[in-house]
């Protein structure tokens, strides 16, 4: 089973997307061999009131339960976010929460941030932050969204010790990951999502040896295969450029079986 | 044939054999190995320009059938034009690059680098310029946020490749917000971009494509920083035809680099 925990559906604004749409997403699934994806949509992200892209969501996790993976994005500035969180819940079931700290404009230590970890926690799901959505190098500038500090995850990761975190991000998100595991090594309630770690780094070992390692075999080696969680952020990413950054990496099948679906079942059905 | 114009030079042994195996495992036949000069990452190094075309020229000997090496003149320096010439006819360099790195010094200067671009279009070598244009009007710690890397508005990349017809430059990263570079670079045929460098997004290969023609376009990774396989599908996943897809996968490379 290959479980994609980062889909995105709904309308892209910066430039025409082929695959845009639940639609294009599932040719795109299907393409890549990708058998599941949990799913948000972009219009939780760029519209004025974020439930829209959560109703989408529901629509289309309805019509393809064995394909979509309903995740709701919840905005906890917004009023009445816990009411809709819970409408969303009880009517479809979603198996996740998902944050947009930088578009949304909060920081992950506020109060509100506290309330939605603590309902997530009430109701036992996976919480989801997305510290930016794409490099915001490329951002236009008129829309420039500057991604949510990745020290502020780490004091996030912290303070909410029995709350399961996901973390995606955007530019150098392998240099954000590696940051981050500086500043929490003992944290174990997060998970690593994939789709922004085509990198290499360059290791200095024993002495002056240098060796120079991808980026999932590092964190193969140094967090474990059961914290990374395979993701494309398609259709805004090419699906294939994550998945076979996984599939060609030098780690066991097993970890390879974990990476691509198996954690993310885990941890959907817990 | 796949041939990555945009390598980064390392210059340990072990470290540049495992990059070296990782491309062919990727099914990548050929790496430019460009002549970066001081790039952050470097600067503990402190090696002078001829050192590290010495360094480059060691390299190419080990891995003769893969490897192509570009050198590296430092733009402001005033024996540039004759450093590039003899590192072509000398040493067997194949084009020069990447510009734009150096400290200290706005991209708008390659500006007034015409007669070091100039001689290169009379040496027959491509130019790959650091490429990553400014939006207008960000206020300054905007910019510092973003990235520090040189940046400079689009119509730079138009105005150098006028003023220097009879060369291939080579734009690195689309130009970064490619909508506008390749706006910019439009009307002129020796501007071309690579596809090094950033995260593998839908659709950009196949924008440059409709813009600028397949023959406009190169594979690159930007590696040892970003990893071949990512990279690679940028291209081979495009929504492209198969003529366009070997054409920037390497065709395009062969003949502005004069290789069989």
């Amino acid at each position: 089973m290959v479980l994609d925990i980062n889909a995105l559906v709904g309308r892209w604004p910066f430039w025409r997307l082929k695959y845009e749409g639940f639609k294009g997403v599932l040719s795109l699934m299907d393409r890549a061999g990708i058998d599941k994806a949990a799913v948000t949509s972009l219009d939780s992200v760029f519209h004025l009131n974020y439930q829209n892209g959560n109703d989408e969501v529901a629509e289309i996790s309805r019509l393809h339960p064995e394909r979509f993976i309903p995740f709701v994005v919840i905005n906890p500035v917004f009023p009445l976010w816990k009411e809709h969180l819970n409408a969303y819940i009880k009517e479809y079931k979603a198996a996740g929460v998902k944050l947009h700290p930088d578009h949304h404009k909060y920081s992950l230590l506020g109060r509100e941030v506290a309330d939605v970890m603590k309902e997530a926690r009430k109701l036992g799901l996976p919480v989801y932050i997305q510290t930016s959505i794409w490099d915001m190098r490329h951002h236009p500038g008129y829309c420039i969204v500057m991604e949510t500090p990745i020290l502020e995850v780490a004091s996030a990761i912290k303070a909410y010790p029995e709350n399961k975190i996901i973390v995606g991000g955007a530019k150098h998100f392998f240099a954000r990951v590696r940051e981050l595991l500086q500043h929490g090594p003992e944290s174990r309630n997060f998970y690593i999502e994939t789709s922004g770690l085509g990198f290499f780094a360059r290791e200095r070992g024993s002495g002056e040896t240098l060796s120079l390692v991808n980026s999932i075999e590092w964190l193969t080696e140094a967090v474990g295969s059961s914290r990374l969680l395979f993701g494309t952020r398609m259709p805004i990413l090419i699906p294939e450029a994550g998945k076979s950054l996984i599939e060609k990496s030098k780690i066991s099948g097993d970890d390879k079986e974990r990476i691509l679906g198996k954690n993310a079942e885990e941890l959907l059905k817990a | 044939m796949i041939v990555d114009i945009h390598v980064h030079p390392v210059f340990d042994e072990k470290v540049f054999g495992h990059m070296f195996r990782e491309a062919e495992a990727a099914g990548i036949d050929k790496l430019v190995v460009l002549g970066a000069l001081q790039r952050t990452y470097y600067e503990d190094e402190k090696r002078s320009v001829d050192d590290h075309n010495m360094k480059m020229m060691e390299i190419m000997k080990k891995y003769s059938d893969s490897i192509v090496g570009f050198c590296n003149v430092g733009c402001t320096d005033p024996d540039a034009t004759w450093f590039l010439e003899k590192s072509v006819r000398e040493f067997g360099m194949r084009g020069l690059g990447e510009l734009g790195y150096e400290r200290h010094w706005d991209l708008k200067g390659l500006l007034g680098c015409h007669l070091l671009l100039g001689k290169a279009g009379e040496l027959r070598i491509p130019v790959v310029i650091h490429s990553w244009h400014t939006e207008e009007g960000l206020p300054p710690h905007l910019e510092k946020q973003i990235g520090n890397q040189p940046r400079h508005s689009a119509h730079v990349i138009g105005e150098i490749a006028r003023r220097c017809p009879d060369t291939t430059i080579i734009f690195s990263h689309v130009g970064g917000i490619w909508e506008k570079a390749f706006q910019a670079a439009k009307p002129y045929q020796n501007a071309c971009f690579d596809t090094s460098g950033f995260d593998p997004l839908m659709g950009v290969v196949e924008r440059a494509v409709q813009v600028l023609g397949s023959e406009r376009v190169f594979f690159g990774s930007d590696a040892p920083g970003r990893s071949f396989v990512a990279q690679l599908a940028k291209v081979q996943y495009a929504d492209i035809s198969k003529r366009d897809r070997d054409m920037i996968l390497g065709g395009n490379a062969m003949r502005v680099l004069s290789l069989r």
